[in-house]
């Protein structure tokens, strides 16, 4: 079997039946083409094309470039967002390693100071510890 | 850079092709002209200053982005990845290597003498194809069409689809092979 052959022949075939389309799907598409056309904003030469125009006035008003800007500005929430959530972890972590400072500071004033505890009082051990190195 | 008349020209020329390719890949008409006119809408977007030249593949890119798009939307909604086709020929060799659609002659569909009869059988014909094109897998089908209805050569539809040169012949070689065969199984082999 000749491949191009054939395929070309299939091909044929289908081109044939591009015209059988039924009226409303044929109808959609003009629409649609119709559609997509109007999102060209002008009619006849573009800014660009006219002469003396200059590459700052076609960035402002090229469709094109400001749909590409459009897209651009739809990324700009992405690294904010992410940006937000790294500064509020690191203020997470910052504040819990101040908190466990704090408390370890805390202990440390308490065993210098010397402060014993009501309930080592209460013990019976201690009392016996007491006595027994006579103090 | 493509005026709008060549714009306009260019998507009359290509809409309705692009509509039985979306529509083989999707199976939905609805479907397919929702994707076909996303895809003109961003062609004369995104790509209005491009010149004429470079409209062709553009589109097809731009359609088969949607085509893909529209199945990973559908993957994700229904939780079931069985889109991929399971009509994988993998033949080892037809023991016909005979056209079936050698009886074809002359250019279908523009006989002006062409009776009610092969008018009949060409629509049956027709209906047949489309129905076995609609059932090769997908990247062999998006190989054959590219390759063969929108007529871009190899490298090109390789490009398009982004693979090997290598990758597209063998596409579209199964391609052809399984959609012979099919036809032959229906009847049409003489």
């Amino acid at each position: 079997m000749n491949e191009p052959a054939f395929a070309g022949r299939v091909c044929r075939v289908l081109d044939a039946g591009l015209d059988q389309l039924p009226e409303r799907i044929a109808t959609r598409l003009a629409a649609a083409r119709t559609a997509a056309l109007a999102r060209m904003p002008q009619d006849g030469p573009s800014v660009r094309d006219l002469p003396g125009t200059s590459t700052a006035r076609r960035r402002v008003e090229d469709p094109v470039a400001s749909g590409n800007e459009a897209a651009w500005l739809r990324w700009v929430p992405v690294p904010l967002a992410a940006m937000i959530l790294a500064v509020g972890l690191f203020g997470i972590w910052h504040w819990s390693e101040l908190r466990s400072a704090q408390e370890l500071a805390a202990l440390d004033v308490a065993i210098l100071a010397d402060d014993l505890p009501l309930s080592a009082y209460a013990d019976k051990g201690f009392g016996v510890y007491l006595r027994n190195t006579g103090r | 850079m493509a005026t709008r008349q060549e714009l306009e020209d260019f998507l009359g020329a290509t809409e309705r092709r692009a509509f039985k390719q979306a529509f083989y890949a999707v199976r939905n008409e609805e479907t397919a002209l929702d994707l076909v006119q996303d895809a003109m809408m961003r062609l004369v977007e995104r790509y209005a200053d491009r010149p004429r030249e470079e409209l062709p593949p553009l589109f097809q890119r731009i359609l088969q982005n949607a085509i893909y798009d529209h199945f990973r939307r559908e993957k994700v909604r229904r939780l079931w990845g069985t889109l991929v086709s399971s009509f994988s020929p993998g033949e080892p060799g037809d023991p016909d290597e005979s056209d079936p659609l050698e009886f074809m002659e002359g250019e279908p569909g523009h006989g002006l003498g062409e009776s009610a009869d092969s008018k009949a059988e060409r629509e049956q014909l027709l209906g047949i194809i489309e129905a076995e094109i609609a059932r090769l897998p997908d990247r062999q089908r998006e190989a054959f069409l590219l390759r063969y209805w929108e007529e871009f050569d190899v490298a090109e539809t390789a490009a398009l689809m982004g693979c090997s040169e290598g990758s597209v012949k063998t596409h579209c070689s199964r391609a052809t092979r399984a959609l012979a065969r099919a036809l032959r199984e229906r009847g049409i082999d003489q």
